[in-house]
Protein backbone atom coordinates (compact mmCIF):
# COMPACT_ATOMS: atom_id res chain seq x y z
CA UNK A 1 0.00 0.00 0.00
CA UNK A 2 3.36 2.47 0.24
CA UNK A 3 3.00 3.24 -3.26
CA UNK A 4 -0.54 5.03 -2.43
CA UNK A 5 -0.75 8.96 -0.89
CA UNK A 6 -1.74 8.53 2.48
CA UNK A 7 -5.40 9.26 2.24
CA UNK A 8 -6.12 6.91 -0.35
CA UNK A 9 -4.14 4.12 1.65
CA UNK A 10 -6.30 5.34 4.53
CA UNK A 11 -9.38 4.78 2.81
CA UNK A 12 -8.38 1.44 1.29
CA UNK A 13 -6.93 0.02 4.99
CA UNK A 14 -10.65 1.25 6.24
CA UNK A 15 -12.80 -0.54 4.04
CA UNK A 16 -10.44 -3.77 4.14
CA UNK A 17 -11.37 -3.87 7.77
CA UNK A 18 -15.02 -4.98 6.28
CA UNK A 19 -16.16 -8.51 5.97
CA UNK A 20 -15.54 -10.07 2.25
CA UNK A 21 -13.48 -7.28 1.24
CA UNK A 22 -10.31 -7.85 0.49
CA UNK A 23 -7.24 -5.93 -0.98
CA UNK A 24 -8.24 -6.10 -4.41
CA UNK A 25 -12.11 -4.85 -3.82
CA UNK A 26 -11.14 -2.50 -1.36
CA UNK A 27 -9.16 -0.78 -4.38
CA UNK A 28 -11.86 -1.38 -6.27
CA UNK A 29 -14.06 0.45 -3.97
CA UNK A 30 -11.39 3.40 -3.10
CA UNK A 31 -10.99 4.58 -6.45
CA UNK A 32 -14.76 4.37 -7.02
CA UNK A 33 -15.23 6.70 -4.25
CA UNK A 34 -13.01 9.19 -6.08
CA UNK A 35 -14.74 9.65 -8.91
CA UNK A 36 -18.34 9.84 -7.43
CA UNK A 37 -19.81 13.23 -6.84
CA UNK A 38 -19.06 14.89 -3.70
CA UNK A 39 -22.39 14.63 -2.49
CA UNK A 40 -22.84 11.16 -3.22
CA UNK A 41 -19.81 10.30 -0.65
CA UNK A 42 -21.24 12.84 2.17
CA UNK A 43 -24.53 10.78 1.68
CA UNK A 44 -22.71 7.17 2.36
CA UNK A 45 -20.76 8.94 5.01
CA UNK A 46 -23.66 10.24 6.95
CA UNK A 47 -25.34 6.94 6.33
CA UNK A 48 -22.43 5.36 8.12
CA UNK A 49 -22.40 7.93 11.11
CA UNK A 50 -26.48 7.96 11.51
CA UNK A 51 -26.97 4.42 11.19
CA UNK A 52 -24.18 3.64 13.88
CA UNK A 53 -25.60 6.28 16.00
CA UNK A 54 -29.19 5.79 15.65
CA UNK A 55 -29.57 1.87 15.74
CA UNK A 56 -29.45 -0.04 18.91
CA UNK A 57 -30.45 -3.23 19.97
CA UNK A 58 -33.87 -3.92 21.89
CA UNK A 59 -34.15 -4.49 25.06
CA UNK A 60 -36.44 -7.05 24.78
CA UNK A 61 -35.46 -9.20 22.13
CA UNK A 62 -32.17 -7.94 21.18
CA UNK A 63 -33.14 -7.50 17.47
CA UNK A 64 -31.67 -4.46 15.95
CA UNK A 65 -34.00 -1.05 16.19
CA UNK A 66 -34.15 2.73 16.22
CA UNK A 67 -36.72 3.03 19.55
CA UNK A 68 -36.39 0.58 22.57
CA UNK A 69 -38.54 -1.50 22.35
CA UNK A 70 -38.45 -2.48 19.08
CA UNK A 71 -41.55 -2.55 16.57
CA UNK A 72 -42.22 -6.11 17.03
CA UNK A 73 -41.79 -6.52 20.85
CA UNK A 74 -44.57 -3.19 20.92
CA UNK A 75 -46.93 -4.61 18.29
CA UNK A 76 -50.50 -5.62 19.80
CA UNK A 77 -51.59 -7.98 17.09
CA UNK A 78 -48.55 -10.15 17.73
CA UNK A 79 -48.84 -13.32 19.42
CA UNK A 80 -46.99 -12.81 22.67
CA UNK A 81 -47.02 -16.30 23.58
CA UNK A 82 -45.07 -17.72 20.97
CA UNK A 83 -41.21 -16.49 20.97
CA UNK A 84 -38.59 -17.76 17.92
CA UNK A 85 -35.07 -17.34 18.88
CA UNK A 86 -32.70 -16.94 16.57
CA UNK A 87 -28.68 -16.21 16.48
CA UNK A 88 -28.62 -13.02 14.32
CA UNK A 89 -30.75 -9.73 13.53
CA UNK A 90 -30.88 -10.87 10.10
CA UNK A 91 -32.34 -14.19 10.41
CA UNK A 92 -35.25 -12.14 11.95
CA UNK A 93 -35.65 -10.24 8.65
CA UNK A 94 -35.84 -13.29 7.07
CA UNK A 95 -38.24 -15.01 9.14
CA UNK A 96 -40.29 -11.87 9.13
CA UNK A 97 -40.20 -11.81 5.01
CA UNK A 98 -41.97 -15.50 4.92
CA UNK A 99 -45.15 -13.81 6.98
CA UNK A 100 -45.84 -17.00 8.20
CA UNK A 101 -44.68 -16.84 11.74
CA UNK A 102 -46.40 -13.86 14.12
CA UNK A 103 -45.15 -14.25 17.38
CA UNK A 104 -42.03 -12.29 19.39
CA UNK A 105 -38.44 -13.11 18.54
CA UNK A 106 -35.57 -13.62 20.86
CA UNK A 107 -31.80 -12.45 19.40
CA UNK A 108 -29.04 -14.35 21.03
CA UNK A 109 -26.22 -12.73 18.69
CA UNK A 110 -24.19 -15.69 18.13
CA UNK A 111 -23.86 -19.37 19.28
CA UNK A 112 -22.17 -21.50 21.31
CA UNK A 113 -18.59 -22.04 20.13
CA UNK A 114 -15.55 -22.84 22.62
CA UNK A 115 -13.24 -23.05 19.53
CA UNK A 116 -14.61 -19.17 19.17
CA UNK A 117 -14.02 -18.28 22.72
CA UNK A 118 -18.27 -18.04 23.15
CA UNK A 119 -19.73 -20.11 25.84
CA UNK A 120 -23.25 -19.83 27.13
CA UNK A 121 -22.59 -16.49 29.10
CA UNK A 122 -21.51 -14.71 26.06
CA UNK A 123 -24.33 -15.10 24.06
CA UNK A 124 -28.51 -13.36 25.09
CA UNK A 125 -29.39 -16.72 27.23
CA UNK A 126 -30.06 -14.86 30.75
CA UNK A 127 -32.51 -12.48 29.02
CA UNK A 128 -34.24 -14.83 27.48
CA UNK A 129 -34.48 -17.27 30.33
CA UNK A 130 -35.96 -14.02 32.07
CA UNK A 131 -38.78 -13.03 29.58
CA UNK A 132 -39.86 -16.82 29.83
CA UNK A 133 -40.68 -16.53 33.57
CA UNK A 134 -43.01 -13.65 33.15
CA UNK A 135 -45.09 -16.76 32.02
CA UNK A 136 -46.85 -15.54 28.87
CA UNK A 137 -44.88 -17.94 26.87
CA UNK A 138 -46.26 -21.02 26.13
CA UNK A 139 -44.00 -22.15 23.37
CA UNK A 140 -40.04 -21.52 22.06
CA UNK A 141 -39.22 -21.93 18.69
CA UNK A 142 -35.53 -22.95 18.07
CA UNK A 143 -34.40 -21.13 15.12
CA UNK A 144 -30.62 -21.69 15.04
CA UNK A 145 -28.47 -22.94 12.48
CA UNK A 146 -28.73 -26.46 11.37
CA UNK A 147 -24.47 -26.94 12.11
CA UNK A 148 -22.92 -28.07 14.88
CA UNK A 149 -22.89 -24.60 17.13
CA UNK A 150 -26.27 -24.18 16.35
CA UNK A 151 -27.56 -27.65 17.50
CA UNK A 152 -25.27 -27.38 20.36
CA UNK A 153 -27.05 -23.85 21.60
CA UNK A 154 -30.37 -25.84 20.54
CA UNK A 155 -29.58 -28.57 22.90
CA UNK A 156 -28.56 -26.20 25.63
CA UNK A 157 -31.61 -24.04 25.42
CA UNK A 158 -34.09 -26.96 25.75
CA UNK A 159 -32.21 -28.27 28.66
CA UNK A 160 -32.90 -25.00 30.12
CA UNK A 161 -36.49 -24.32 29.49
CA UNK A 162 -38.11 -27.75 29.56
CA UNK A 163 -38.06 -27.55 33.17
CA UNK A 164 -40.02 -24.29 33.22
CA UNK A 165 -42.96 -26.22 31.73
CA UNK A 166 -42.72 -24.53 28.32
CA UNK A 167 -43.05 -26.05 24.95
CA UNK A 168 -39.70 -25.96 23.32
CA UNK A 169 -39.70 -27.18 19.16
CA UNK A 170 -36.62 -26.43 16.77
CA UNK A 171 -37.15 -25.71 13.35
CA UNK A 172 -37.36 -28.91 11.00
CA UNK A 173 -34.36 -29.66 8.92
CA UNK A 174 -34.56 -31.11 5.81
CA UNK A 175 -34.82 -31.02 1.66
CA UNK A 176 -35.43 -27.65 0.11
CA UNK A 177 -38.74 -26.86 -1.44
CA UNK A 178 -38.65 -27.18 -5.18
CA UNK A 179 -35.38 -29.30 -4.33
CA UNK A 180 -34.81 -32.89 -5.85
CA UNK A 181 -34.17 -36.13 -3.67
CA UNK A 182 -31.96 -37.04 -5.95
CA UNK A 183 -29.27 -33.95 -5.39
CA UNK A 184 -29.76 -34.05 -1.32
CA UNK A 185 -27.24 -35.70 0.50
CA UNK A 186 -27.19 -38.59 2.93
CA UNK A 187 -26.85 -36.75 5.87
CA UNK A 188 -30.06 -33.96 4.50
CA UNK A 189 -32.11 -36.93 3.56
CA UNK A 190 -31.51 -38.66 7.02
CA UNK A 191 -32.17 -35.56 8.56
CA UNK A 192 -35.69 -35.24 6.30
CA UNK A 193 -36.93 -38.90 7.16
CA UNK A 194 -36.04 -38.39 11.08
CA UNK A 195 -38.51 -34.92 10.83
CA UNK A 196 -40.85 -36.64 8.66
CA UNK A 197 -44.63 -35.80 9.71
CA UNK A 198 -47.93 -37.66 9.16
CA UNK A 199 -49.89 -36.62 6.14
CA UNK B 1 -10.69 -47.77 -13.94
CA UNK B 2 -8.36 -47.19 -16.77
CA UNK B 3 -5.80 -44.07 -16.91
CA UNK B 4 -5.56 -43.58 -20.88
CA UNK B 5 -3.24 -40.51 -20.65
CA UNK B 6 -1.06 -38.48 -18.07
CA UNK B 7 0.46 -34.89 -18.78
CA UNK B 8 2.71 -33.16 -16.17
CA UNK B 9 3.71 -29.42 -16.15
CA UNK B 10 6.49 -28.50 -14.27
CA UNK B 11 5.32 -31.24 -11.36
CA UNK B 12 8.98 -32.08 -9.61
CA UNK B 13 11.71 -33.08 -12.22
CA UNK B 14 9.18 -32.72 -15.55
CA UNK B 15 9.01 -29.79 -17.14
CA UNK B 16 6.79 -31.04 -19.82
CA UNK B 17 5.36 -34.98 -19.62
CA UNK B 18 2.76 -36.37 -21.50
CA UNK B 19 2.74 -39.71 -21.59
CA UNK B 20 -0.20 -42.98 -22.97
CA UNK B 21 -0.68 -46.03 -20.95
CA UNK B 22 -1.40 -48.94 -21.48
CA UNK B 23 -4.61 -50.88 -20.11
CA UNK B 24 -2.42 -53.58 -18.26
CA UNK B 25 1.01 -53.23 -17.05
CA UNK B 26 3.22 -50.08 -17.07
CA UNK B 27 7.01 -50.38 -16.55
CA UNK B 28 8.74 -47.55 -16.06
CA UNK B 29 12.47 -48.29 -16.15
CA UNK B 30 15.28 -46.50 -15.23
CA UNK B 31 18.32 -45.68 -12.43
CA UNK B 32 17.22 -43.60 -9.30
CA UNK B 33 17.15 -40.05 -8.80
CA UNK B 34 15.34 -40.16 -12.72
CA UNK B 35 12.20 -39.56 -11.54
CA UNK B 36 10.13 -42.70 -11.73
CA UNK B 37 8.24 -42.00 -8.40
CA UNK B 38 7.24 -38.87 -9.18
CA UNK B 39 5.30 -40.28 -11.78
CA UNK B 40 3.48 -42.51 -9.11
CA UNK B 41 3.22 -39.51 -7.06
CA UNK B 42 1.56 -37.67 -10.06
CA UNK B 43 -0.90 -40.61 -10.81
CA UNK B 44 -1.86 -40.80 -6.93
CA UNK B 45 -2.60 -36.99 -6.57
CA UNK B 46 -5.08 -37.48 -9.00
CA UNK B 47 -6.97 -40.29 -6.84
CA UNK B 48 -6.66 -38.31 -3.44
CA UNK B 49 -5.82 -34.42 -4.49
CA UNK B 50 -3.03 -35.05 -2.12
CA UNK B 51 0.68 -36.37 -2.19
CA UNK B 52 1.50 -39.02 -0.62
CA UNK B 53 5.33 -37.85 0.18
CA UNK B 54 4.58 -34.61 1.39
CA UNK B 55 1.87 -32.42 2.97
CA UNK B 56 3.51 -29.31 1.36
CA UNK B 57 2.30 -28.73 -2.40
CA UNK B 58 4.57 -26.15 -2.64
CA UNK B 59 7.81 -29.09 -3.18
CA UNK B 60 5.81 -30.51 -5.99
CA UNK B 61 6.72 -27.60 -7.95
CA UNK B 62 9.44 -27.76 -10.65
CA UNK B 63 12.60 -25.99 -9.19
CA UNK B 64 12.58 -22.39 -10.03
CA UNK B 65 8.51 -22.60 -11.25
CA UNK B 66 5.98 -20.73 -9.17
CA UNK B 67 3.26 -23.42 -10.43
CA UNK B 68 2.87 -27.25 -11.24
CA UNK B 69 -0.16 -29.24 -13.54
CA UNK B 70 -1.40 -32.74 -14.00
CA UNK B 71 -4.06 -33.68 -16.36
CA UNK B 72 -5.03 -36.91 -16.11
CA UNK B 73 -7.77 -38.98 -18.69
CA UNK B 74 -9.10 -41.80 -16.94
CA UNK B 75 -11.71 -44.19 -18.20
CA UNK B 76 -14.70 -44.77 -15.54
CA UNK B 77 -17.51 -47.50 -15.93
CA UNK B 78 -16.61 -46.85 -20.09
CA UNK B 79 -17.31 -43.17 -19.54
CA UNK B 80 -14.22 -40.57 -19.89
CA UNK B 81 -12.88 -38.07 -16.82
CA UNK B 82 -10.39 -36.32 -16.99
CA UNK B 83 -9.19 -34.80 -13.61
CA UNK B 84 -6.60 -32.46 -13.25
CA UNK B 85 -4.89 -31.34 -10.20
CA UNK B 86 -2.93 -27.51 -10.19
CA UNK B 87 -0.94 -25.91 -7.64
CA UNK B 88 0.62 -22.38 -7.74
CA UNK B 89 2.33 -19.80 -4.65
CA UNK B 90 -0.43 -17.44 -6.03
CA UNK B 91 -3.60 -19.13 -5.47
CA UNK B 92 -3.04 -22.52 -4.56
CA UNK B 93 -4.38 -25.91 -5.18
CA UNK B 94 -7.21 -26.10 -7.75
CA UNK B 95 -8.87 -29.44 -8.60
CA UNK B 96 -10.96 -29.89 -11.67
CA UNK B 97 -13.30 -32.81 -12.81
CA UNK B 98 -14.45 -32.61 -16.41
CA UNK B 99 -13.49 -28.99 -16.03
CA UNK B 100 -15.91 -28.46 -13.01
CA UNK B 101 -14.07 -27.00 -10.20
CA UNK B 102 -13.87 -29.27 -7.03
CA UNK B 103 -14.42 -26.67 -3.77
CA UNK B 104 -12.17 -29.08 -1.34
CA UNK B 105 -10.51 -32.23 -1.50
CA UNK B 106 -12.72 -33.84 0.81
CA UNK B 107 -15.34 -33.49 -1.66
CA UNK B 108 -13.18 -34.91 -4.51
CA UNK B 109 -12.25 -38.06 -2.92
CA UNK B 110 -13.33 -41.50 -4.08
CA UNK B 111 -13.57 -39.77 -8.09
CA UNK B 112 -10.89 -42.50 -9.12
CA UNK B 113 -9.85 -45.61 -7.04
CA UNK B 114 -5.76 -46.36 -6.92
CA UNK B 115 -4.30 -48.25 -4.95
CA UNK B 116 -0.51 -48.05 -4.06
CA UNK B 117 2.55 -50.29 -3.01
CA UNK B 118 5.40 -48.88 -1.96
CA UNK B 119 8.77 -48.41 0.07
CA UNK B 120 6.68 -46.31 2.40
CA UNK B 121 4.04 -48.63 3.02
CA UNK B 122 5.49 -50.20 6.01
CA UNK B 123 4.99 -47.02 8.45
CA UNK B 124 1.62 -47.96 8.62
CA UNK B 125 2.34 -51.14 10.34
CA UNK B 126 5.25 -50.27 12.28
CA UNK B 127 3.82 -46.52 12.85
CA UNK B 128 1.58 -45.18 15.44
CA UNK B 129 -2.15 -45.83 15.27
CA UNK B 130 -2.41 -42.56 13.51
CA UNK B 131 -1.03 -43.84 10.54
CA UNK B 132 -2.99 -47.06 10.34
CA UNK B 133 -6.73 -44.44 11.20
CA UNK B 134 -5.23 -41.88 8.07
CA UNK B 135 -5.12 -45.40 6.11
CA UNK B 136 -8.49 -46.42 7.25
CA UNK B 137 -10.16 -43.07 6.96
CA UNK B 138 -8.83 -42.55 3.21
CA UNK B 139 -9.82 -45.72 2.17
CA UNK B 140 -13.30 -45.91 3.71
CA UNK B 141 -13.71 -41.91 2.41
CA UNK B 142 -12.99 -43.01 -1.25
CA UNK B 143 -16.49 -45.55 -1.05
CA UNK B 144 -18.63 -43.86 1.19
CA UNK B 145 -19.53 -40.92 0.63
CA UNK B 146 -21.08 -40.46 3.98
CA UNK B 147 -18.12 -41.28 5.74
CA UNK B 148 -16.10 -38.62 4.39
CA UNK B 149 -19.05 -36.23 6.08
CA UNK B 150 -19.52 -37.65 9.51
CA UNK B 151 -15.27 -37.81 9.68
CA UNK B 152 -15.54 -33.59 8.72
CA UNK B 153 -18.33 -33.54 11.31
CA UNK B 154 -16.52 -35.56 14.26
CA UNK B 155 -13.57 -33.66 13.96
CA UNK B 156 -15.31 -29.78 14.56
CA UNK B 157 -17.49 -31.02 17.22
CA UNK B 158 -14.19 -33.04 18.99
CA UNK B 159 -12.46 -29.57 18.48
CA UNK B 160 -15.47 -27.95 20.13
CA UNK B 161 -15.77 -30.43 23.18
CA UNK B 162 -11.99 -30.48 23.60
CA UNK B 163 -11.75 -26.57 23.85
CA UNK B 164 -14.90 -26.26 26.09
CA UNK B 165 -12.47 -29.21 28.27
CA UNK B 166 -10.04 -26.80 28.51
CA UNK B 167 -11.40 -23.57 28.91
CA UNK B 168 -14.86 -24.42 30.44
CA UNK B 169 -13.41 -26.47 32.92
CA UNK B 170 -14.24 -23.87 35.68
CA UNK B 171 -18.32 -24.07 34.61
CA UNK B 172 -18.47 -27.46 35.58
CA UNK B 173 -19.49 -26.76 39.27
CA UNK B 174 -22.92 -25.39 37.63
CA UNK B 175 -25.68 -27.07 36.33
CA UNK B 176 -25.16 -25.28 32.87
CA UNK B 177 -21.73 -26.55 32.63
CA UNK B 178 -22.60 -29.67 32.57
CA UNK B 179 -25.10 -29.02 30.32
CA UNK B 180 -22.15 -27.22 28.47
CA UNK B 181 -20.51 -30.15 28.05
CA UNK B 182 -23.73 -32.67 27.41
CA UNK B 183 -24.30 -30.66 24.23
CA UNK B 184 -21.21 -31.60 22.76
CA UNK B 185 -21.34 -35.15 23.70
CA UNK B 186 -25.04 -35.33 22.14
CA UNK B 187 -23.16 -34.67 18.71
CA UNK B 188 -20.01 -36.23 19.40
CA UNK B 189 -21.60 -40.01 20.32
CA UNK B 190 -24.18 -40.60 17.05
CA UNK B 191 -21.76 -39.87 14.70
CA UNK B 192 -18.51 -41.07 16.67
CA UNK B 193 -20.90 -44.31 16.75
CA UNK B 194 -21.02 -44.62 12.96
CA UNK B 195 -17.84 -44.11 12.32
CA UNK B 196 -16.74 -47.25 14.75
CA UNK B 197 -19.61 -49.18 12.84
CA UNK B 198 -18.06 -48.84 9.61
CA UNK B 199 -14.55 -48.97 10.67
CA UNK B 200 -15.32 -52.23 12.48
CA UNK B 201 -17.30 -53.57 9.18
CA UNK B 202 -14.39 -52.59 6.80
CA UNK B 203 -11.91 -54.46 8.62
CA UNK B 204 -13.22 -57.00 8.51
CA UNK B 205 -13.87 -57.17 5.22
CA UNK B 206 -10.27 -56.30 4.78
CA UNK B 207 -9.44 -59.01 6.91
CA UNK B 208 -10.52 -62.04 5.08
CA UNK B 209 -9.29 -60.05 1.64
CA UNK B 210 -5.95 -59.47 2.79
CA UNK B 211 -5.82 -63.22 4.24
CA UNK B 212 -6.52 -64.45 1.12
CA UNK B 213 -4.11 -62.51 -0.28
CA UNK B 214 -1.02 -63.42 1.92
CA UNK B 215 -2.08 -67.06 1.62
CA UNK B 216 -1.69 -67.06 -1.99
CA UNK B 217 1.74 -64.81 -1.39
CA UNK B 218 3.69 -66.63 1.56
CA UNK B 219 3.98 -69.92 2.21
CA UNK B 220 3.02 -69.95 5.78
CA UNK B 221 0.91 -68.44 8.37
CA UNK B 222 -2.68 -66.98 9.13
CA UNK B 223 -2.65 -62.85 8.54
CA UNK B 224 -5.46 -61.48 10.50
CA UNK B 225 -6.73 -57.34 10.86
CA UNK B 226 -8.48 -56.67 13.96
CA UNK B 227 -9.84 -53.63 14.80
CA UNK B 228 -9.23 -51.99 17.99
CA UNK B 229 -11.42 -49.15 19.07
CA UNK B 230 -10.38 -46.79 22.09
CA UNK B 231 -13.00 -48.59 24.44
CA UNK B 232 -14.45 -52.11 24.69
CA UNK B 233 -17.41 -52.84 22.21
CA UNK B 234 -18.76 -55.62 21.32
CA UNK B 235 -17.59 -55.98 17.76
CA UNK B 236 -19.37 -58.82 16.82
CA UNK B 237 -22.53 -56.79 17.56
CA UNK B 238 -22.00 -55.02 13.72
CA UNK B 239 -23.67 -58.25 12.76
CA UNK B 240 -26.84 -57.74 14.69
CA UNK B 241 -29.66 -55.36 13.75
CA UNK B 242 -28.46 -51.65 13.07
CA UNK B 243 -30.66 -50.02 15.18
CA UNK B 244 -29.52 -52.15 18.25
CA UNK B 245 -26.32 -51.82 17.64
CA UNK B 246 -25.59 -47.66 17.60
CA UNK B 247 -27.90 -48.17 20.49
CA UNK B 248 -25.43 -50.57 22.55
CA UNK B 249 -22.23 -48.64 21.34
CA UNK B 250 -23.64 -45.02 21.95
CA UNK B 251 -24.74 -46.43 25.84
CA UNK B 252 -21.27 -47.49 25.83
CA UNK B 253 -19.65 -44.72 24.67
CA UNK B 254 -21.91 -42.44 27.01
CA UNK B 255 -21.03 -44.36 30.11
CA UNK B 256 -17.20 -44.38 29.51
CA UNK B 257 -17.45 -40.71 28.61
CA UNK B 258 -19.18 -40.20 31.98
CA UNK B 259 -16.19 -42.69 33.93
CA UNK B 260 -13.30 -40.60 32.61
CA UNK B 261 -15.02 -37.13 32.47
CA UNK B 262 -12.51 -36.14 35.79
CA UNK B 263 -9.76 -37.12 33.93
CA UNK B 264 -11.06 -35.54 30.54
CA UNK B 265 -11.11 -32.27 32.60
CA UNK B 266 -7.93 -32.61 33.92
CA UNK B 267 -6.27 -33.12 30.89
CA UNK B 268 -8.22 -30.42 28.72
CA UNK B 269 -8.68 -33.53 25.84
CA UNK B 270 -11.38 -36.00 24.90
CA UNK B 271 -9.84 -39.15 25.89
CA UNK B 272 -11.91 -41.67 23.68
CA UNK B 273 -13.70 -41.75 20.69
CA UNK B 274 -12.45 -42.94 16.94
CA UNK B 275 -10.05 -40.47 17.11
CA UNK B 276 -8.18 -42.56 19.44
CA UNK B 277 -8.68 -45.90 17.36
CA UNK B 278 -6.28 -48.27 16.39
CA UNK B 279 -5.86 -51.54 13.97
CA UNK B 280 -3.38 -54.43 15.14
CA UNK B 281 -1.69 -56.85 12.58
CA UNK B 282 -1.33 -60.16 13.51
CA UNK B 283 0.07 -63.50 12.05
CA UNK B 284 -0.54 -65.97 13.52
CA UNK B 285 -2.14 -64.20 16.38
CA UNK B 286 1.41 -62.60 16.94
CA UNK B 287 1.01 -58.81 16.59
CA UNK B 288 3.82 -58.32 13.90
CA UNK B 289 4.51 -54.82 14.87
CA UNK B 290 6.29 -55.39 17.83
CA UNK B 291 6.93 -58.88 16.93
CA UNK B 292 7.03 -59.34 13.18
CA UNK B 293 10.38 -59.83 11.03
CA UNK B 294 10.84 -56.88 8.18
CA UNK B 295 9.79 -59.88 5.84
CA UNK B 296 6.55 -60.47 7.21
CA UNK B 297 5.72 -56.86 7.46
CA UNK B 298 6.48 -56.32 4.08
CA UNK B 299 4.70 -59.17 2.52
CA UNK B 300 1.37 -58.22 5.06
CA UNK B 301 1.49 -54.62 3.90
CA UNK B 302 1.44 -55.98 0.20
CA UNK B 303 -1.50 -58.45 1.02
CA UNK B 304 -3.00 -55.38 2.59
CA UNK B 305 -2.73 -53.58 -0.58
CA UNK B 306 -4.48 -56.78 -2.72
CA UNK B 307 -6.87 -56.54 0.01
CA UNK B 308 -7.82 -52.98 -0.61
CA UNK B 309 -7.62 -53.77 -4.18
CA UNK B 310 -10.66 -56.67 -4.19
CA UNK B 311 -12.16 -54.54 -1.58
CA UNK B 312 -12.78 -51.49 -3.86
CA UNK B 313 -13.43 -53.77 -6.39
CA UNK B 314 -16.60 -55.33 -4.21
CA UNK B 315 -17.87 -52.68 -3.40
CA UNK B 316 -17.52 -50.07 -6.53
CA UNK B 317 -17.80 -52.80 -8.98
CA UNK B 318 -14.78 -51.16 -10.73
CA UNK B 319 -10.79 -52.31 -10.86
CA UNK B 320 -8.88 -49.97 -9.35
CA UNK B 321 -5.55 -48.63 -10.90
CA UNK B 322 -2.43 -50.28 -8.96
CA UNK B 323 0.55 -48.40 -8.42
CA UNK B 324 3.76 -50.18 -7.42
CA UNK B 325 6.66 -48.52 -6.36
CA UNK B 326 10.18 -50.58 -6.65
CA UNK B 327 8.61 -53.66 -5.72
CA UNK B 328 12.13 -55.80 -6.81
CA UNK B 329 14.01 -53.82 -3.61
CA UNK B 330 10.88 -54.62 -1.59
CA UNK B 331 10.19 -58.00 -2.50
CA UNK B 332 12.13 -61.20 -3.38
CA UNK B 333 11.74 -63.22 -6.90
CA UNK B 334 9.17 -65.78 -5.42
CA UNK B 335 6.58 -63.17 -3.87
CA UNK B 336 6.69 -61.41 -6.86
CA UNK B 337 6.02 -64.36 -8.52
CA UNK B 338 2.99 -64.76 -6.64
CA UNK B 339 2.14 -60.99 -6.88
CA UNK B 340 2.33 -60.91 -10.94
CA UNK B 341 -0.29 -64.02 -10.72
CA UNK B 342 -2.37 -62.26 -8.26
CA UNK B 343 -2.80 -59.51 -10.41
CA UNK B 344 -2.55 -61.61 -13.69
CA UNK B 345 -6.24 -60.05 -14.52
CA UNK B 346 -7.16 -57.11 -15.95
CA UNK B 347 -6.10 -54.45 -13.63
CA UNK B 348 -3.82 -51.68 -14.62
CA UNK B 349 -0.86 -51.46 -13.18
CA UNK B 350 2.30 -48.76 -13.39
CA UNK B 351 5.12 -50.29 -11.90
CA UNK B 352 8.38 -48.66 -11.59
CA UNK B 353 12.05 -50.88 -11.63
CA UNK B 354 15.49 -50.00 -12.00
CA UNK B 355 16.56 -53.13 -13.93
CA UNK B 356 14.49 -53.72 -17.18
CA UNK B 357 14.72 -57.67 -16.19
CA UNK B 358 11.55 -57.20 -14.47
CA UNK B 359 10.35 -57.99 -17.48
CA UNK B 360 11.26 -61.05 -17.85
CA UNK B 361 8.75 -61.61 -14.78
CA UNK B 362 5.46 -61.13 -16.65
CA UNK B 363 3.90 -64.05 -18.47
CA UNK B 364 1.99 -61.07 -20.51
CA UNK B 365 3.26 -58.15 -22.85
CA UNK B 366 3.81 -54.84 -21.29
CA UNK B 367 4.37 -51.41 -22.08
CA UNK B 368 7.80 -50.45 -21.04
CA UNK B 369 9.18 -46.61 -20.55
CA UNK B 370 12.76 -45.46 -20.27
CA UNK B 371 13.08 -42.96 -17.75
CA UNK B 372 15.59 -40.75 -17.61
CA UNK B 373 16.28 -36.71 -16.22
CA UNK B 374 12.93 -36.02 -16.33
CA UNK B 375 11.87 -37.45 -19.24
CA UNK B 376 10.09 -40.22 -20.80
CA UNK B 377 11.02 -42.54 -23.88
CA UNK B 378 8.11 -45.47 -24.69
CA UNK B 379 10.77 -48.47 -25.17
CA UNK B 380 8.23 -51.01 -27.03
CA UNK B 381 5.00 -51.85 -27.09
CA UNK B 382 4.63 -55.49 -27.35
CA UNK B 383 5.75 -58.66 -25.82
CA UNK B 384 8.26 -58.78 -23.40
CA UNK B 385 8.41 -62.12 -23.32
Amino acid sequence: MSRYVQPMADLIEQLMRLPSIGPKTAQRLAFHILKIPKENVERLADALIDAKNKIISCSVCGNITEQDPCSICTDDRRDKTLIAVVEESKDVILLERTGEFHGLYHVLGGAISPMDGIGPDDISISGLLKRLSHGTVKEVIIATDPNIEGEATSMYLARLIKPLDIKVTRIAHGLPVGGDLEYADEVTIARAIEGRREL
Amino acid sequence: MLLEKLRLRNFRNYTSLDIELFPGKNVLVGDNGQGKTNVIEAIHLCGTGKSYRTPRENELIKWGESAFYTGSRFLRNNDSLLVEVAYSQEKGKRIRLDGVHQDSAMEYIGAVNIVIFGPDDLRIIKGGPGERRRFLDLEISSIYEGYRRDLAGYRRILSQRNRFLKDGRHLMNSIQGKTALDVWDKQLIPVGVRIMIKRAKIVEKLSSLAHAAYKEIASTGFLKLDYLPSFDVPLDATHRDKAAVIDEYSRIFQRELNRLKKAELLQGITLIGPHRDNMVFSIDDVDIRTFGSQGQQRTAMLALRLGELDLIRNETGEDPILLLDDVSSELDPSKRAHLWKYIDGDIQTVITATDQKILNEFPKSAKVFKVQSGSIKEVNDGSSG
